[in-house]
């Protein structure tokens, strides 16, 4: 390209200050386009920016005298102005308009600045009378490596911000190539003709393409859209026209060109100052190699004095067109360089970008050596009042020495974010519903509805309403600190494994994740949907059977507050709705599961006088799903206030179950009913309004905006009635009303109750606790026997109807159903110090007499019956229970049902016609009821009790189309077997000419039983043991294959206190203890899993080891900084500063 | 010393330029930003003075500086249960990790160094060509 005039003498200040002003005018350019996509789509914002560029030049034409712009004439002006329609006016602003959704106005201009190169070399590789040398091609290859710069260093690969950075490169590429086509044209129109006509082509072409791609286009003529779209067409466009073509008669296209460099300077600092952008130290190295290149490219003249200048002078050096060949080689090389480096930067698909996870100095490889604790490390941090010493025991708990309770919980964060960093992060994320940040838009439902029901938002709620000096705002604060420190003094390369393949980094914690992960807590113990599932089989069964198979009272002999049967007000809902609420709600499961009580738990406690120690003995096992890492972090925490162990909760400070020297405790889920939906009825005129009470009321109404990892943001709006969130609007509109996230008081209550020493202070620190609600079981020593105690206590918050259970959907807008207030706290069940001299819960009903509707999904009392059996059996047999007795006591596997249900069995007359049906009928008849592994009465029992309760019920659900609803609980059928032998559900609807009684159903069964057994174990009956088809899986909270254990072979079933449901069980017994009070050393436990959350680690499951052989470790519980000789792994002091 | 002299002692023999790069490696992989290695490759190249050359030279410098790395790791922490955890994790067993912790620098280092080589041809096809001798050859006397 033959440079301007003045060239040869450099630019005069006057024409300097007017490439500035363009710079300026180019540059601000940038940020209106943001400030312009706020209210316009991008397509239709560049078509109108050329609808009134084309109209101003137009205009001015016409001001001039001059008429219309000349038109182009001949087949060469047409085809060039069309040509610069599509490439430099379509292409080109689509493009940019549309990436610059997506990316920051520096980011856009510094790429934007690629463009003289780009158009420099191709004007030259393109065009006969042009050359590409050396300097063209390190120019280009310069500006291309500040491209891969931005690109391949950029936090998030290749995700929208990289794709939008690729599409403003793309808008570049077209710009280039247009100009050079232009040019071959060799079209001859004035310049301002020329950009009047292409700017009304192009107009024409993008309302065209936004009419198809945008539908049209979103146009909002705001104050802020009006101001951006007049400043693009008229101060932008127009005036930058004009003045650009000034210089370019005065100072030549070379120069010229550094107006991008400017621009790109005035766009990064428009964007700092006014759109809260950031500048990273790779943008500003891409704008340092894009402007060397752009300088290479431009300036021969300089590059060959530099030549010059460091190699020796060469009057005779060799002239002439570069070696093409080689050149070709040079760029294929580079362009095949930099492609692989891009792919190994960039993630595909599920993999992580390789290159960062293979990186020798920093990749996945420092997984390993995090995977053991220092045998002695010092560490200075921040934040703290003194020393803190962490010392860890052989199975790597860490027991926390502390002066302060500030101290303590910041050390407790510290060890939590060593040992479970991402378990924190991920559950977190979870209960946020910002789980599509890391994880792209395959958990957007999830992410939603977890938005819906706004756990952040209300645990934010809770924490604001205290005073910075509270308890637990403080507790919370010192956490953080502590989780914060372990953060921040690793590097990226030393995160857990999980962090590295999912190519993300933690960010702070705050006591608002706290807060929100104990809100996880609460909503996956308590909230539940089974009033969805009790209205779809009202609608399905006949008349009155929900009543009679899932009863409010539990058939095992309680008398009901509530009569049985009083449903009271209910309707059914929409079946859209319906299934949409349970289908959200399923899809929750895998990440829910930690927190889902999948069979409940057991907790009981024995008096001192009918202890063998002569002192109460506690014992508790909660179930929970199998994770690894576990959901439970075994911990010691000695200073201040405290000095108390027991089992802690990742991302919470405190330890939920365990003992301190003087009380223990322990809970089971209560599984209250504090759930309920209602129906609103929807403005038709107006979606943002309701009808309750006689008018229509306005909905609470507040946008949520979710981050998508590799995709567009999703905006959801949530509506929420006076009885809640509306959790569907698909059929109908149903708002889910529940007890809610208590959980910034829960945590205080946890806070209170690890210091009591008393019953009546833990008593008072329940007073905080509202949920989930939990069935507390508490012993206390006191140092004698008449100053022990021994208490159970359901503790929540539950709420009072009027006019109704709430077990079904309810109509919201009368107001009749609203919950009117809650059940008062002296209410509760409460047992204190009983005759019997034990108590026990295992989740079964708390008391039907004394106290209002409480719920109805209690547990159908197998456990329940099994352990008072055995407490008072062996109360009877040897006076008092033993540690022994205990920990024998949670390893049950007699099944309470198969007791019940058996004799029918056998009385049923079943005729075998084959040995192997008598052989398995012997087995089953004779079998001793223990869910053991070697037992195969275990497996036939199992196989026929499934296809029992199959057979009695399938049929009418498959004809009710409501086959994925869970069926009657096995006491239900029990009843039915022992008091109502011709109910009408033996009878099959589906031989409506035969009538089934109880005994054909059960040798029905029991042939199908005997005939699957026999197909997929063998022959013989004898070896169809229990052990063959039942096992126990714990998964990796990840997903990954390779980072779970199992399965095993496992005992229990689904009724037995030592519970393993399904033939593939993945909850079972979470945790293990008994506690021996007055001696809490002496105390044991055990989970499935280990203290660390690194695969690599002994630590990851060797407590696994142990439990599945149901055995257990004893504990060290000192008083003092030291551990038992021989126990002491690593040793941690953390230094004040 | 002129620097193109400093370029033609590093050039030979071609072990200087390897080492150049090899030395080049270690030190931007000690900056964790992994993506460097491709100038120390490049450089590598540069020195070969030849394409093809500067490909075999850079996989020469670069591809023993990033075993190294791991080597030394291994010397400190059970590398090779990582190498066995990242193939089920993915689904391939360990070999496939291997493969491709050794693919990365013999592909960057490969065409790296190419590009390194190409552009010393470049370099090199501007400069003059020698001048031809006046001087009469020595004659035997």
């Amino acid at each position: 390209m033959p440079e301007g005039p003045g060239t040869a003498r450099g630019v005069r200040a006057p024409d300097l200050g007017l490439l500035v002003l363009l710079g300026i005018l180019w540059g601000t350019a940038f940020v209106f386009i943001t400030t312009g996509l706020k209210s316009f789509s991008p397509l239709i914002l560049v078509a109108l920016r050329f609808d009134i560029s084309a109209a101003v030049m137009f205009g001015i034409a016409a001001l001039r005298g001059r008429g219309v712009p000349a038109r182009p004439r001949g087949r060469k002006q047409w085809a060039a102005v069309a040509i610069a329609a599509v490439f430099n006016v379509t292409g080109y602003h689509a493009l940019l308009f549309w990436g610059q959704q997506h990316t920051s106005a520096g980011i856009a201009a510094i790429i934007v600045g690629m463009n003289p190169v780009l158009t420099t070399v191709f004007s030259r590789a393109f065009l006969k009378d042009e050359r590409v040398g050396a300097g063209g091609v390190l120019g280009l290859s310069l500006g291309m490596a500040g491209i891969v710069l931005l690109e391949a260093f950029s936090p998030g690969g290749l995700d929208i911000h990289g794709i939008s950075e690729l599409l403003i490169a793309g808008a570049i590429l077209s710009w280039s190539f247009g100009s050079v086509l232009v040019r071959r044209s060799a079209h001859g129109m004035d310049v301002f003709s020329f950009i009047a006509w292409q700017s009304l082509a192009g107009a024409g072409i993008l309302h065209a393409t936004s009419l198809i791609v945008e539908g049209g286009g979103r146009a909002n003529f705001d104050a802020l859209g009006i101001v951006s779209l007049v400043y693009l067409a008229i101060v932008s466009s127009a005036l930058g026209f004009v003045i650009y073509f000034t210089l370019l008669s005065r100072i030549g296209p070379i120069r010229l060109n550094f107006v991008s460099q400017i621009a790109a300077v005035v766009a990064a600092t428009g964007g700092i100052l006014f759109l809260g952008e950031t500048l990273e130290v790779r943008e500003v190295g891409a704008f340092a190699l894009i402007a060397a290149g752009l300088l290479l490219v431009t300036q021969p003249r300089f590059l060959r004095s530099l030549k010059e200048t460091y190699f020796t002078r060469r009057p005779d050096a060799r002239r002439g067109p570069v070696n093409r060949s080689l050149a070709a080689k040079e760029i294929v090389s580079v362009a095949i360089a930099v492609t692989f480096v891009v792919l190994l930067s960039t993630p595909l698909g599920p993999l992580p970008p390789l290159g960062s996870l293979l990186n020798p100095n920093g990749g996945v490889w420092t997984v390993a050596g995090d995977a053991s604790y220092p045998a002695s490390k010092e560490l200075r941090l921040a934040g703290l009042d003194g020393d803190v010493t962490i010392l860890r025991d052989t199975w790597g708990i860490p027991h926390i020495f502390a002066t302060t309770n500030h101290d303590l919980f910041f050390a407790l964060g510290y060890v939590h974010a060593q040992d479970r960093l991402w378990q924190m992060d991920i559950q977190y994320r979870f209960a946020a519903g910002r789980l599509s940040e890391i994880l792209g838009s395959k958990y957007i439902d999830q992410d939603v509805f977890m938005r819906t029901v706004g756990l952040e938002r209300k645990a934010g709620i809770g924490l604001a309403a205290l005073p910075p000096t509270d308890l637990t705002v403080q507790t919370l604060t010192a956490y953080s600190a502590g989780v914060n420190a372990f953060i921040t003094r690793g590097t990226p390369q030393d995160l857990p494994l999980e962090f590295k393949l999912l190519g993300y980094t933690p960010s702070r914690w705050t006591p608002l994740r706290s807060a929100t992960a104990g809100g996880l807590l609460a909503f996956g113990l308590s909230a539940d949907f089974t009033d969805i599932e009790l209205g779809l089989l009202t609608d399905a069964l006949p008349p009155g059977a929900v009543d009679e198979l899932f009863p409010v009272a539990s058939p095992v002999p309680v008398p009901p507050i509530v009569p049985n049967g009083t449903r009271g007000g209910g309707l059914v809902i929409d079946p859209v709705a319906a299934r949409d609420i349970l289908a959200k709600a399923r899809g929750l499961e895998p990440f829910l599961s930690p927190f889902r009580v999948g069979i409940g738990s057991n907790n009981w406690v024995v008096d001192a006088a009918h202890s063998s120690t002569g002192r109460p003995l506690l014992a508790g096992d909660p179930h929970l799903p199998f994770q690894l890492p576990a959901i439970w972090y075994e911990v010691q925490l000695h200073g201040g206030d405290y000095d108390v162990y027991g089992a802690s909760l990742p991302g919470l400070p405190g330890v939920f179950i365990g003992f301190n020297r003087n009380i223990a405790w322990s809970e089971t889920n209560t599984g209250a009913d504090v759930t309920d939906f209602y129906r609103e009825t929807v403005n038709p005129a107006n979606p943002d309004q309701y009808w309750y009470r006689g008018r229509w009321g306005n909905f609470s109404v507040r946008p949520e905006r979710i981050v998508v990892r590799g995709a567009l943001d999703r905006t959801v709006t949530i509506r929420e009635s006076i009885h809640g969130p509306l959790v569907t609007q698909h059929g109908e509109s149903v708002a889910m009303q529940w007890t809610g996230n208590a959980s910034v008081s829960s945590i205080t209550a946890n806070l209170l109750w690890m210091k009591a020493s008393s019953w009546t202070e833990f008593r008072d620190a329940l007073r905080l606790w509202k949920n989930p609600a939990q069935n507390f079981v508490f012993a206390s020593w006191g140092g004698s026997v008449p100053a022990s105690t021994i208490a159970i206590r359901s503790n929540g918050l539950f709420p009072i109807r009027n006019n109704s259970l709430g077990r079904v959907p309810m109509d919201g807008s009368s107001g009749d159903y609203d919950w009117t207030g809650w059940v008062p706290f002296d209410q509760y069940p409460e047992a204190v110090n009983p005759p019997e001299g034990f108590l026990a819960s295992a989740n079964q009903i708390p008391d039907g007499d004394r106290v209002p509707y409480l719920g109805w999904q209690w547990d159908p009392g197998y456990r329940a019956r099994r352990i008072n059996r055995l407490l008072n059996a062996t109360i009877a047999a040897n006076g008092t229970v033993s540690p022994d007795d205990m920990r024998a006591f949670q390893g049950d596997t007699a099944d309470l049902a198969a007791e019940a249900f058996i004799p029918y069995v056998g009385d049923a007359a079943i005729r075998c016609g084959s040995v192997q049906c008598a052989s398995a009928l012997f087995a089953l008849l004779t079998w001793d009821r223990r869910m053991e592994p070697d037992r195969a009465g275990a497996t036939i029992w199992y196989t026929f009790i499934t296809k029992f309760r199959e057979d009695t019920f399938r049929d009418e659900w498959d004809r009710g189309n409501v086959s994925d609803l869970p069926l009657p609980y096995p006491n239900v059928l029990e009843r039915l077997v022992e008091q109502v032998p011709n109910s009408t559900w033996f009878d099959d609807v589906r031989t409506p000419a035969t009538v089934e009684r109880r005994d054909d159903i059960i040798r029905r069964a029991f042939n199908e039983t005997v005939a699957d057994l026999g197909s997929r174990l063998g022959a013989d009956p004898l070896s169809w043991t229990w052990g063959r088809i039942h096992t126990r899986l714990f998964p990796a909270l990840s997903g990954l294959e390779a980072l779970q254990r199992g399965p095993f072979v496992a005992e229990g079933d689904d009724l037995t206190l030592d519970p393993g449901a399904g033939l593939q069980a993945t909850h079972g017994p979470s945790w293990r203890m008994t506690v021996t009070l007055g001696t809490p050393e002496n105390s044991t436990t055990v989970y499935p899993g280990g203290q660390s959350g690194n695969p690599l680690s002994r630590h990851y499951a060797d407590q696994l080891d142990v439990w599945l052989q149901r055995g257990y470790k004893t504990i060290a519980y000192p008083s003092t900084s030291s551990l038992p000789p021989g126990t002491l792994e690593s040793a941690l002091i953390l230094r004040r500063i | 010393m002129r620097a193109r002299e400093i370029l033609e002692q590093l050039r030979e023999p071609w072990w200087r330029g390897v080492l150049v790069g090899f030395v080049l490696t270690l030190a931007f992989l000690a900056t964790t930003v992994w993506q460097l290695i491709v100038i120390a490759a490049a450089v590598t190249g540069f020195l070969a003075g030849r394409g093809r050359s500067g490909a075999i030279r850079g996989i020469q410098a670069v591809g023993p500086a990033w075993f190294l790395w791991l080597l030394v790791l291994s010397a400190l922490t059970p590398v090779e249960e990582v190498v066995v955890l990242l193939g089920s994790i993915l689904g391939a067993g360990w070999g496939l990790v291997v493969f491709l912790f050794a693919l990365i620098p013999i592909v960057l280092g490969l065409f790296c160094g190419m590009a390194g080589g190409y552009l010393a041809e470049l370099v090199a096809e501007r400069r003059p060509k020698p001048a031809a001798s006046t001087e009469p050859a020595p004659s035997a006397r």
